[in-house]
């Protein structure tokens, strides 16, 4: 008798737990649009500033629903609608980083790609020198320190000082852009020219600013 | 009676004594050229030293010292020209004395530079210029630099008296300080300079006399320094110029210039 109580509830139960199905139910995640890197008709993700390119992605959508776009980009202007599997972008007259991002959705989820390349600026570097000053009077064998200023969109690749054509010393680019070199004045006595130049990264487009100075003639020693 | 009236005499003398103490306490110092007057001063007189070596194959001491002549016409009055000859590592100069080159070594240590000439000090430490490409723009460089300094004032007064007999000069001088301030550690530097010619050796240095240190000038205060016999044999043409300067920062506060008889 007791084996067969115990056997009713037993199947009691299991019939129990049957009738609410969702106990064993296991909830699938909807699929997410599945989505190619973007891809563009630039040759090497480099675009001159101002010139145009276009992008796209080729998705598929496992889930349910119709596919629908978003395009975004840091810098530059849309040729084309931004919803659709391609863009028209056109880059700004600046050179400097952008990001392309593309955004696909279903009624469910959304799979976002972007893309980091570079706007290729073709202006030179601006260049200013700081000091010394135009038509200032250097002492002959005297360190003098000479500093400048050197700005791209895209960069200083490096910096060279000139005292008279000559190249008396190069820097290499910085986030910075301020340059000093201290020089020993062994240029001639009279009028000399100091010249500063900079070349972009990228283009490799080069900057200029020189001034002419006094060089004052010394007859140095003894000790 | 002649009681009464010596009595009145008396009183009379007393009087007048009284009027005059009083009479003596109410006269201002006023007079901005009496070291008393505690606003009194000077026009400063600047001094141009110019260390040089005039006997190397460049130009540039004669570019200098062309350039400092011409400030000094231009300015009638205000300088005092001390041309100070010496060696370089190359080259010597036949008007170099010993005592040109314990001046240089102070004031090259004091800008802690490099020595190189001409080498220019405009009122001791208080500006340097050096080296030369043209006068004109040795000219320029000096022009820039005195600027400043012509409206300046001083608080000394510098009386030399200077009395050659032969080949001998006795020089002595009377200092006296100025305005409402005290001053330490002064020397009163007495130099010999010849005029060579009308070019540019119109001041070069042959004589150095140091006073001893002054710790101590109260203002209104006066001094007088007796310094040692100065024997030059030549010389047609030689000025004994005094100037004031700080021991410790190498300023000169004020310098005169006065003929050898």
């Amino acid at each position: 008798m007791n084996k067969l109580t115990s056997f009713l509830i037993f199947v009691l139960f299991m019939v129990f737990l049957a009738c609410d199905a969702k106990l064993f139910e296991t909830e699938e995640d909807p699929p997410a649009p599945e989505v190619s890197p973007i891809r563009t008709s630039l040759a090497d993700w480099q675009i001159l500033a101002g010139d145009s390119a276009e992008f796209w992605v080729e998705a598929s959508n496992p889930g349910s629903g119709n596919l629908r776009y978003d395009w975004n980009k840091s810098v530059g202007e849309f040729l084309s609608a931004p919803d659709k599997d391609s863009i028209k972008w056109r880059a700004s007259f600046r050179g400097g980083d952008v990001t392309i991002e593309v955004k696909v959705s279903n009624d469910d989820k959304s799979t976002t790609r972007n893309k980091e390349f570079i706007v290729v600026s073709l202006d030179t570097p601006a260049v200013n020198i700081l000091s010394p000053k135009k038509e200032a009077y250097l002492v002959q064998y005297e360190t003098i320190e000479i500093e400048a200023e050197a700005f791209h969109d895209n960069g200083v690749s490096y910096v060279e000082f000139f005292v008279n054509d000559k190249s008396i010393k190069i820097l290499d680019g910085e986030l910075s852009t301020q340059y000093k070199i201290f020089w020993l004045n062994e240029a001639p006595a009279g009028s000399a020219e100091i010249k500063v130049t900079a070349v972009a990264r990228e283009a490799e487009t080069r900057g200029v600013d020189s001034i002419s100075v006094n060089i004052e003639g010394v007859i140095p020693g003894k000790k | 009676m002649l009681r009464l009236l010596s009595i009145f005499r008396y009183i009379t003398v007393i009087c007048v004594a009284i009027v005059y103490l009083i009479a003596c306490k109410d006269i201002p110092r006023d007079n901005v050229l009496d070291p008393k007057n505690p606003d009194s001063y000077r026009a400063q007189v600047i001094s141009l030293e110019a260390f040089v070596n005039t006997e190397n194959s460049q130009e540039y001491n004669e570019y200098m010292l062309s350039a400092l002549q011409t400030i000094v016409n231009r300015y009638p009055g205000k300088f005092t020209l001390l041309q100070y000859h010496r060696y370089t590592s190359s080259d010597t100069d036949s008007l170099a004395i010993p005592e040109n080159e314990s001046l240089y070594e102070q004031y090259v240590n004091k800008f802690d530079a490099l020595k190189g000439v001409p080498d220019v000090f405009i009122n001791g430490s208080v500006d340097r210029i050096k080296g030369a490409s043209s006068i004109e723009n040795a000219i320029e460089r000096v022009d820039n630099a005195i600027q400043p300094l012509l409206i300046e004032n001083t608080f000394f007064t510098i009386e030399p008296t200077v009395t050659r007999t032969n080949s001998k000069i006795s020089i002595s001088t009377k200092i006296a300080r100025l305005g409402s301030e005290s001053i330490s550690d002064i020397i009163i530097r007495a130099t010999v300079t010849e005029q060579i010619d009308s070019g540019i050796y119109t001041r070069v240095v042959r004589h150095m006399e140091n006073s001893n240190l002054i710790p101590r000038l109260q203002r209104g205060e006066q001094k007088e320094i007796k310094y040692s016999d100065v024997t030059i044999e030549s010389g047609a043409d030689l000025q004994v110029i005094f100037t004031v300067t700080s021991n410790q920062s190498l300023i000169v506060y004020q310098s005169v210039e006065v003929a050898v008889p």
